[in-house]
């Protein structure tokens, strides 16, 4: 990203001339005050929002505003988000909610993806959770099944958003493994985060300040 | 197993979504299913009733056409003779039916056997039967045993008659009836007279001849057999009786308001074509006049009764039309509701890949899948309902009924409900696939 600005008012910017280079494998933390920019940051690199002035590359491809919405296909491929509010689908299960990505790409319930979705299930303590509705789990095992949802595709870029928010030390100390983990395999990831566990653990912190990112 | 092709992966989840909201589903499935249900009953018991009447007008002898009029027989007949008809026959049809057999039931019902009694001065080719809609209707003669009334039967008036294989069987259940004789007038209680007043006498006809059932015969066998096995009071049942027309001016002159009708036979199609034409253009100078006569054919019929239909279809799929919009506006009110309630899983389903078409084909497809169960409950339910209804709607509407069904009958509901879900549907989808995805996710 260069030079990155984006306002909702044509008045005020909430990000005023950013920079962000993210490598495959990375993982990004930034941190910063409520209401400075995170969400509308990780809105543009994800995809669901442009900017208003700068350039955005992904995956070497340049990103440009007129085409935001023909980019749900690669979402659909290469993305994979964690919602501050987890936004699972009640009425659906833990292993449905999980597979919900394949829903919108072209790819198959391969014997593959099975295997995927209970190494997934079981790295984050769901396995005995798997045909429980969405609507019955506690927040931290719904903040667990977003993640899941997430990393099941292994898509090249995971967005999360305070994604140990709700949970205990433990299960956050499975969540950073979880990262650091697909970030060996080649995902990027990009986190927010007031955990500062989480961001002593990732290489590249960063703070998000009147608009622009300054490395921690 | 979860290992399944994207497609059925994709159906299968949509599915899900359709019956995951049960409030949705039950408010919107009852909208349907009204609609539907009546819709479909309506059609059932109009396609039933006109099918009853275009059977049995479709029995009806080619080739032959029935004239009723005011003139006197003599008056009649000139008429006839200057049209260039040479063939026909005078009928003479006692309207008031006449009881022929009554007897007690060991449930304590009565069941009586009415008849209908038809003189006629010729009966070689069509015999004529009274359908449940008053038309008289010349079918073709089929001797099943014995013989037909003669020219020797109607230049003596002898007193026989020809009855039909519902009347046989009835009146003579061991198989017996060429010789024996039938009382006509008896009274429902099988007296000829009640204490206190004079003896009536009540005519006596010998049976020369059974005649196969016509339409109109069967439907009223299949009356029968439904009457005596249900609970209803005293059960009737109606039948015909020929007899050589001056045997019926002498045993019935006393008969109130008998019809008199000329059945005409052609044997060449031209010559019919040629003989109706006029039959017509002197109906309409006719009615001009003051000399009022109707010509039938069953041509005629058959149009008159298509007509009535088409009309009857058009009432209907206006009443229907009006329940439609009715039901779609609370429709199209909850998928509105529906769509509010799931902004965030809009938002996560576009994050995650949905493309705009994706969004708004969920949402129709839904309604789709909502309404074809609630279409297909409602045709079974009317169905049911119409077969259950078939002993009370013969009763009003004083002929047999029963129901008919046809693949139309079946599938032009489940598409009116089908598409009354798309149509509602259209809106709400638009709506929620082009709510944005970043204010969707902030959405509480």
């Amino acid at each position: 990203m260069s030079g990155v600005r984006k306002t909702y008012d044509g008045r005020r910017y909430v990000l005023d001339g950013l920079d962000f280079t993210l490598h495959e494998g990375q993982v990004a933390a930034i941190l910063g005050a409520s209401g400075c920019g995170k969400s509308t940051l990780l809105n543009i690199i994800g995809l669901l929002d442009s900017c208003t002035e700068g350039s955005y590359t992904f995956c070497g491809e340049r990103m440009l505003r007129t085409r935001l919405n023909s980019y749900h296909q690669q979402r659909a491929r290469d993305i994979g988000f964690v919602f501050q509010s987890y936004c699972l689908i009640d009425a659906l299960s833990v292993t449905e909610n999980a597979l919900m990505p394949f829903l919108y790409n072209d790819r198959s319930i391969t014997r593959e993806v099975e295997r995927r979705l209970v190494s997934v299930l079981d790295d984050f303590n769901l396995t005995a959770l798997k045909n429980t509705k969405a609507s019955l789990l506690s927040g931290g095992e719904r903040q667990r099944v977003a993640i899941a949802r997430a990393m099941i595709k292994s898509p090249r870029l995971v967005i999360a958003d305070e994604p140990t928010g709700n949970l205990d030390d433990a299960n956050a100390r499975l969540v950073v493994e979880a990262f650091l983990s697909i970030a060996r395999q080649g995902t990027s990831v990009v986190v927010v985060t007031h955990n500062n566990m989480l961001a002593d653990e990732v290489a590249c912190a960063y703070r998000l300040c009147k608009g622009r990112l300054e490395a921690c | 197993m979860l290992r399944s092709a994207r497609p059925l992966f994709y159906v299968t989840h949509l599915l899900r979504m359709s019956v995951a909201n049960k409030v949705r589903l039950t408010l919107v499935g009852i909208g349907v299913f009204v609609a539907v249900f009546l819709f479909s009953a309506g059609l059932t018991i109009v396609n039933s009733y006109y099918a009853e009447s275009i059977r049995s007008v479709q029995e009806m002898s080619e080739n032959t056409a029935v004239v009723s009029s005011g003139l006197d027989p003599v008056q009649a007949k000139d008429m006839l003779s200057s049209l260039g008809v040479g063939s026909y026959s005078d009928t003479l049809l006692i309207t008031q039916r006449q009881a022929l057999y009554s007897r007690e039931m060991d449930d304590g019902r009565w069941l009586t056997l009415n008849a209908l009694v038809f003189g006629s001065s010729g009966f070689s080719k069509a015999m004529p039967v009274l359908t449940d809609d008053g038309s008289v209707v010349p079918v073709d003669v089929e001797l099943v045993k014995g013989r037909l009334i003669s020219q020797a039967d109607l230049q003596s008036g002898a007193k026989v008659a020809v009855i039909d294989e519902l009347t046989a069987a009835m009146l003579f259940p061991d198989g017996e009836s060429i010789g024996k004789a039938i009382e006509v007038g008896v009274n429902v209680h099988g007296n000829v007279f009640m204490p206190g007043q004079e003896e009536i006498v009540v005519p006596r006809l010998e049976v020369i001849g059974v005649v196969k059932d016509s339409y109109v015969s069967r439907a009223h066998r299949q009356e029968l057999l439904r009457e005596l096995g249900s609970g209803n009071a005293d059960v009737f049942v109606s039948t015909s009786v020929y007899v050589p027309l001056a045997t019926v001016e002498e045993l019935f002159s006393d008969a109130m308001f008998p019809e008199r009708y000329l059945i005409c036979s052609f044997e060449d199609p031209a010559a019919y074509a040629r003989s109706v034409a006029q039959m017509l253009a002197y109906e309409d100078i006719g009615s001009r006049r003051g000399a009022h006569i109707t010509v039938s054919t069953k041509e005629r019929l058959l149009a008159a009764l298509e007509q009535n239909l088409a009309s009857t279809k058009a009432a209907l799929n206006i009443i229907i039309l009006v329940l439609c919009v009715i039901s779609g506006i609370s429709i199209m009110s909850i998928t509105f509701f529906s769509v509010k309630e799931r902004i965030p899983e809009i938002g996560i389903r576009k994050a995650f890949g949905a493309s705009k078409a994706d969004i708004a084909f969920q949402f129709m497809f839904e309604m789709l899948f909502i309404a074809l169960l609630a279409s297909v409950a409602a045709v079974a339910a009317s169905l049911l309902a119409c077969r259950l209804a078939e002993g009370y709607l013969t009763e009003q509407l004083f002929f047999s009924f029963s129901v008919v069904l046809s693949p139309g009958q079946l599938l032009l509901p489940l598409l009116v409900g089908m598409l009354e879900a798309a149509l509602c549907s259209i809106l709400p989808s638009l709506y929620a696939a082009n709510i944005k995805v970043t204010d969707s996710l902030r959405f509480e």
